[in-house]
């Protein structure tokens, strides 16, 4: 499958203020690709004009690799509800629907689609119910299926929303911040399985991160974004301090 | 600005006691008259227990079923009503114009024109409840839908599927206990205003203390109101345990 996220020149300015200033970026199928940046650099401006939560102001968005492909960019009304199917979200709240089931919320991700009346009885087929537990089983917590999402820990919460992305069939998984609320231990934990998925489904994952221990251990790529640019482009190996500096330097005047 | 603004208000306070006609001395006057009757409804009269207990009946019945049909009506106009789940903004305005003047009127004005479309008795009463009630509970529900996260909301629609599925499957069920406690507080409401309905025709134990007070007999005025306060704090409690237990 060929494929992956190609962005060129995107912009976006929030209430008259330009956050991002012509990003160019690539993450090919099956590759992790960390984005490194301070607060405020826009980051998360930037996921959710690829998730198209926002409309960009200037620039294209492309899955799937071919110039054929259609711009996500442009894209409105129903053929965006279709081209978003194809694009998972994973946040750094979870945002599971609380007093549902970990199974429940899984399958979430397969509503569209679903006849109206099976949707009002919660009546999956067979088969949809099986690749839920399937993929929750991926994650780890086939055992905690029926268990309601808020008596779940934090990290067990984000492995269902990875779960929930799964069933989903998406061709890119964006990840803002994921691991920004769970201790160092989970935090790993998420990471590894994140690039597992990666690598396995042919998934190109983009992931925020703000720790640089993290985009070192987990990423193919890191990219650092300061003032609404890509300031590099780097194998984790090839990371140094510089960059760091330049990253994380105060907006110079 | 401070004493203007008292000055107002006491202008305000002033203009109401000349509206609803304040006098002491027709209260000092009144005061013994509902003295000696008090004595006189002592002993209760519940010899007619067997009338008594079926009005009472007629009374949870209304309130309940009124509540009950009052809250299939208001799911959908709920849903409608609701901002993150409303299938057109333009939609959601008239319905929650309607919300509003369904509150705005009373159940026992709503009663009083059931009465004479489909007679006297308890259904008029029940049909007045709904009505009325279908408002408070779709406007209430809207509320609670609103007043959700909207992040997980945001997490779901991002899967593609759309609002109404969203809304069966995954909003709904996660309200559904705020919701079920919001419904228990209007049938709360509703049996205790019930007891009065009768007053208009419109069936329960309010047609029996109408028809006693009516004929001064206040022994029986007595029996029905032990019954009301008996049958509404029943209710109260009960509504309050399985509220709690939602929790």
């Amino acid at each position: 499958m060929s494929g992956g996220l190609d962005i060129r020149g995107l912009e976006k300015a929030l209430a008259g203020q330009p956050v991002l200033r012509g990003v160019d970026l690539a993450v090919r199928p099956g590759e992790l690709v960390a984005l490194l940046g301070p607060s405020g650099a826009g980051k998360t401006t930037l996921f959710r004009c690829v998730a198209r939560l926002v409309r960009p102001d200037a620039g294209r968005i492309r899955l799937g690799g071919a110039e054929s492909a259609p711009d996500l960019a442009r894209l409105e009304g129903a053929a965006l509800v279709a081209a978003r199917r194809r694009v998972g979200l994973v946040f750094q709240q979870f945002n599971l629907m609380r007093r549902l089931s970990a199974l429940d919320n899984v399958l979430t991700g397969r509503l569209h689609g679903l006849p109206l009346w099976r949707a009002a009885l919660r009546r999956f087929p067979e088969a949809e119910r099986q690749a839920a537990l399937a993929a929750l089983d991926r994650v780890g917590l086939l055992s905690q299926a029926l268990v309601r999402a808020d008596r779940l820990s934090g990290g067990q919460q984000q492995r269902v929303a990875l779960a929930r992305v799964l069933v989903q069939n998406v061709s890119l998984l964006l990840a803002d911040e994921p691991v920004a609320s769970l201790d160092p231990e989970t935090a790993a934990g998420v990471l590894g399985l994140l690039r597992e998925i990666a690598r396995e489904r042919r998934i190109a994952v983009l992931v925020s991160l703000h720790q640089l221990d993290y985009a070192r251990g987990f990423a193919d790529r890191v990219v650092g974004l300061g003032r609404g640019r890509v300031l590099f482009d780097l194998p984790p190996a090839g990371l140094e301090e510089g960059h760091l500096r330049t990253l994380f330097a105060p907006p110079a005047g | 600005m401070g004493w203007l603004l008292l000055l107002g208000l006491a202008g305000f306070l002033g203009t109401c006691l000349w509206l609803v006609d304040a006098s002491p001395a027709r209260l000092a006057a009144g005061l013994p008259r509902l003295a000696a009757w008090t004595a006189r409804g002592w002993p209760p009269d519940f010899s007619e227990w067997d009338a008594l207990l079926l009005r009472a009946g007629e009374t949870l019945a209304i309130g309940t079923l009124g509540t009950a049909f009052a809250g299939v009506l208001a799911l959908p106009l709920s849903i409608l009503a609701a901002r993150p789940l409303t299938p057109s903004p333009l939609l959601r305005q008239p319905v929650r114009l309607l919300l509003d003047g369904l509150r705005g009127v009373d159940g026992f004005v709503f009663a009083l024109l059931f009465v004479a479309a489909v007679g006297l008795g308890p259904f008029a009463g029940m049909l007045g409840v709904l009505l009325h009630s279908a408002g408070s509970i779709a406007k209430l529900w809207s509320e609670e839908i609103e007043s959700a996260d909207p992040g997980p909301l945001e997490a779901v629609a991002m899967t593609g599927a759309g609002r109404a599925r969203i809304a069966l499957f995954a909003v709904l069920p996660d309200r559904l206990p705020a919701m079920t406690s919001t419904l228990l507080y209007i049938w709360e409401f509703n049996v205790r205003a019930s007891t009065v309905l009768g007053v208009v025709g419109a069936g329960g134990l309010g047609q029996e203390l109408k028809a006693a007070t009516d004929l001064l007999q206040f022994d029986r005025v007595f029996a029905i109101l032990i019954l009301v306060v008996l049958l509404v704090t029943g209710i109260d409690r009960l509504s309050a345990l399985i509220r709690r237990r939602l929790a």
